[in-house]
């Protein structure tokens, strides 16, 4: 089962916005954490589409004569 | 007012200026591309927008870049004009090169420059720079996961829609509002630069009594400034933020530009400088990522990358030289 770089490019866009927390205005935190959990989000649901795809994709393989649905 | 305050004025509405000159491109590129509006009816109808902030913004970021950087009292003529020499220096330099560094983030590392030159570091604010630092990092990310998040959503609402042309026909017409939105968070943000600049010599000068809002004649001259500069700078920038990142279909155009008014519109309010040109790169980037990551021209973003890295000790460094000849006649 592979990944793709896409929801890895979210996590690392959510690191990012955790990583210069410490740095921030705290009237401004709410910024960064609601970015992170933007990014995780969709990091986990680009991640959730990868693995589906890549299922639909071997059970094609293996029986090819049976249609999608 | 004295000579010297009317010609340091001219030279900071100058600034803006080319400011509108150098940006109109980022409002009109993906109305022209889609051929919504002609070049010239484009670039008309960004500069309006850019005028017309002053009437919804207020003065926040004014009030940033005047009092929030460096302490009272260091502000004099000369570091004013060593603060301007600074970033219009780096900005040309910069333009030179092909670096898409941000002209709101030289003025200032550039203003900072100056005043360590006249004051020494004492003459800086460190918790103003700390938050003008931390949002150049976040505010390419706000318009990038906005941008994915509305793109997204409009996929997920007209998936199952089959007139497509029709679809295409509406978000083309819903690029002149988001058009006109990021262009009045263009002049929310980048007039405003100006107006603080012009704040604080006003204040050194004594022609405005400290922690005064902005008089009304420099927030018209500074939005009249970089209006007239996208009306004139507009059509002759051929090559547009859209093409040179991603290729935009109408709905990417309206996303990235309506994500990127959203952060801007934000960061206006709060009074915090950031730079717009970022700002829709990252919007940009985000609507490239809902294809794949290989439809991002990823060159570009390293170079917005490289901007932020050195756009601030650049022209900070720039400003600092700049002030070395008056302190010798002083």
């Amino acid at each position: 089962m592979r990944i793709g770089r896409r929801p890895l490019f979210f996590l690392v866009t959510a690191l990012v916005c955790l990583a210069i927390l410490p740095f921030t205005p705290s009237e401004f935190r709410w910024v960064n954490l609601g970015c992170a959990a933007l990014a995780v989000f969709w990091a986990v649901l680009l991640a959730i589409e990868d693995i589906a795809s890549a299922r639909r994709g071997r059970s094609r393989r293996e029986h090819p004569d049976v249609p999608d649905v | 007012m004295t000579l010297s305050v009317v010609l340091i004025v001219a030279v900071a509405l100058g600034f803006d200026f080319f400011n509108g000159f150098h940006d109109a491109a980022n409002s009109i590129a993906t109305v022209v591309s889609t051929r919504v509006l002609s070049p010239r009816l484009a670039v008309a109808w960004a500069a309006f927008f850019n005028f017309a902030a002053f009437l919804i913004f207020g003065t926040k970021v004014a009030a940033t870049i005047a009092e929030d950087l460096v302490k009272p009292g260091v502000f004099t003529n000369s570091v004013i004009v060593a603060g301007l020499i600074g970033a219009i220096g780096w900005d040309v330099i910069t333009w030179f090169v092909g670096l898409p560094t941000s002209s709101s983030h030289a003025l200032v590392g550039a203003m900072g420059g100056a005043a360590v030159a006249s004051a020494g570091w004492g003459a800086l604010i460190k918790s103003g720079y700390q938050k003008i630092a931390v949002f150049i990092v976040l505010s390419p990310i706000i318009g990038l996961l906005l941008a994915f998040t509305i793109m997204v959503s409009v996929y997920w609402i007209f998936h199952r829609h089959r007139k497509v042309e029709r679809l295409n026909r509406g978000f083309r017409r819903s690029q002149l509002v988001s058009a006109a939105a990021f262009s009045l968070g263009h002049g929310a943000n980048d007039a405003q630069k100006t107006m603080g600049v012009i704040l604080v010599l006003l204040i050194a000068n004594g022609i405005v009594p400290a922690n005064s809002g902005v008089p009304l004649w420099v927030v018209l001259s500074a939005h009249t400034a970089i209006g007239l500069g996208t009306l004139f700078g507009g059509w002759r920038i051929v090559h547009t933020m859209g093409s040179k990142i991603t290729k935009l279909q109408p709905v990417g155009g309206m996303s990235a530009e309506t994500a990127a008014a959203a952060t801007l519109f934000f960061t206006a309010h709060a009074g915090i400088p950031v730079s717009t040109t970022h700002t829709i790169t990252g919007a940009i980037v985000g609507v490239g990522t809902t294809q794949r990551l290989s439809a991002v021209r990823w060159g570009v973003a390293r170079q917005v990358v490289w901007a932020w890295v050195l756009t601030i000790p650049g022209s900070f460094v720039m400003a600092w030289l700049a002030f070395q000849p008056f302190k010798a006649f002083t």
